[in-house]
């Protein structure tokens, strides 16, 4: 019975005891092949996109107003003579004066986390922070107060993407790390969600 | 004597009736006003807002203290809200729903305009609806559709084509009387006289700004882009004329 194991062993030594161009050219053939086969799967896809800033609860709630901070991305637009507000990203709005429209002027920054829109009646100020639908006074612009919160009036988990960003890839959002009051630019490894 | 006292008491009664209407303005003078992109729109004593899928409605007549009276599903990807008198219209990914709110705390259903996939702001008059379609992956499904769409709504239970405008990218609109303005993204804005809504004319066309959102008031309008503010003076449509700017990022 011919064992197939002692054939195999006799051709290497007789491979082994050809001469060196022969190994070579052995050699040089099989890690092409390692190569060949390996290149595919060891690649990751890279891209530029976004992921999601996170706070905690007490961090969401932290609604007050401060001095005028620097634009960043601006959404939507509110406005109630005397004054503007514009929507910028997920931190809040910023307050312009514009009792002379020839010369509107940024006076302050009333900072809500998550939100991405307002509506004013009398003084007070509806926004969404987050899950809730909060009524703010704005008496004073310059030193507000909560005076309300409807709690869970959002569900949250619909609007877990960036918004006004066309194509964009971004980490997917994950609520148990907190709530998504931000978004901020990083390379992303293979990522799974799109907007 | 008596056709005097008569002449008063009729008199009494003509001013008492219009007062009544006046304290409606008068509160409805205490609200600001959002653009066509807003999600919040407060009417009187109440606050309809719209959540992805539903639209809610808030009782605030204590004003510090919403109180959630109706919430009813209308579709999904809701994007705007618009309200024109005892309706509002709802912008969503698939298309427009209009409700009647004649009965404020309780919107109802009355009808749709579907199309395909994509987002639109909606502005109206008595008789005419004006959507925009554009294209870009925020909208969920990717299409190369970027148009304004005129509806009659004449008969508000049958929103009707009537007409279809070509953009580069429209977003948000807005009514100046029978002027339309909408905002075409990176390419400006656009003027259009919509007195005769079978078919608009172009008016006017200030391109160089990146405008997403318009508020009109009075003869201005407020447009702003991500990264600015600007102010015009529509008295006269056809020359929009330049108030101010403002360099949002830098300031």
């Amino acid at each position: 019975m011919r064992d197939d194991g002692a054939i195999h062993r006799s051709l290497l030594k007789k491979i082994y005891k050809k001469d060196n161009l022969m190994k070579k050219i052995l050699l040089l053939v099989g890690l092409l092949g390692f190569f060949a086969c390996n290149q595919n799967d060891e690649v990751d896809t890279v891209i530029n996109g976004l992921k999601p800033v996170y706070a905690t609860l007490p961090e969401l709630q932290n609604i007050y107003a401060g001095p005028p901070i620097a634009t960043e991305s601006l959404g939507k637009i509110y406005a109630k003579p005397p004054y503007i507000y514009l929507n910028d990203g997920l931190k809040g709005v910023h307050v312009v004066d514009n009792s002379d429209p020839s010369n509107p002027v940024k006076v302050g920054f009333i900072h809500i986390p998550a939100n991405t829109d307002i509506a004013i009646k009398d003084n007070i100020m509806y926004a969404d922070n987050g899950p809730d639908l909060i009524a703010i006074d704005i008496s004073d612009p310059m030193n507000v107060e909560v005076v309300s919160r409807a709690t869970n009036t959002y569900d949250v988990t619909n609007r877990a993407y960036p918004i006004l960003a066309d194509g964009v890839y971004f980490e997917c959002v994950d609520p148990t790390k907190g709530f998504v009051i931000g978004w901020e630019e990083t390379s992303l490894e293979n990522p799974k969600c799109r907007r | 004597m008596r056709n005097y006292i008569s002449f008063i008491l009729f008199s009494i009664v003509f001013i008492w009736g219009g007062c009544a209407k006046d304290d409606a303005s008068v509160s409805e003078s205490n609200t600001g006003q959002g653009g066509s992109l807003a999600q919040f729109s407060i009417v009187e004593n109440y606050l309809y807002v719209v959540d992805n899928e539903d639209l809610k409605v808030f009782d605030i007549t204590q004003t510090n203290q919403p109180t959630l009276i109706n919430e009813q599903q209308v579709g999904f990807g809701i994007e705007t809200l618009f309200r024109h008198k005892d309706h509002l219209f709802i912008g969503s990914e698939s298309g427009m729903f209009i409700y009647n709110i004649s009965n404020k705390a309780q919107p109802v259903f009355i009808s749709d305009y579907q199309h395909i996939e994509s987002c639109d702001p909606v502005v109206a008059n008595d008789s005419v609806a004006f959507v925009t379609l554009r294209s870009g992956r925020q909208c969920r499904f990717t299409n190369d559709l970027n148009v304004l769409d005129v509806l009659d709504i004449s008969d508000i239970n049958n929103p009707q084509p009537i007409g279809s405008y070509f953009f580069d990218n429209p977003h948000g609109l807005g009514l100046v009387d029978s002027m339309l303005v909408v905002c075409d993204g990176e390419s400006g804005f656009r003027v259009l006289n919509a007195k005769n809504p079978q078919q608009l004319e172009f008016v006017a066309e200030i391109s160089g700004l990146h405008v997403n959102d318009v508020i009109p008031q009075g003869n201005r309008i407020m447009l702003v882009g991500p990264e600015n503010l600007y102010q015009y003076d529509l008295s006269n449509p056809y020359d929009p004329q330049l108030i101010s700017t403002i360099d949002i990022l830098n300031f």
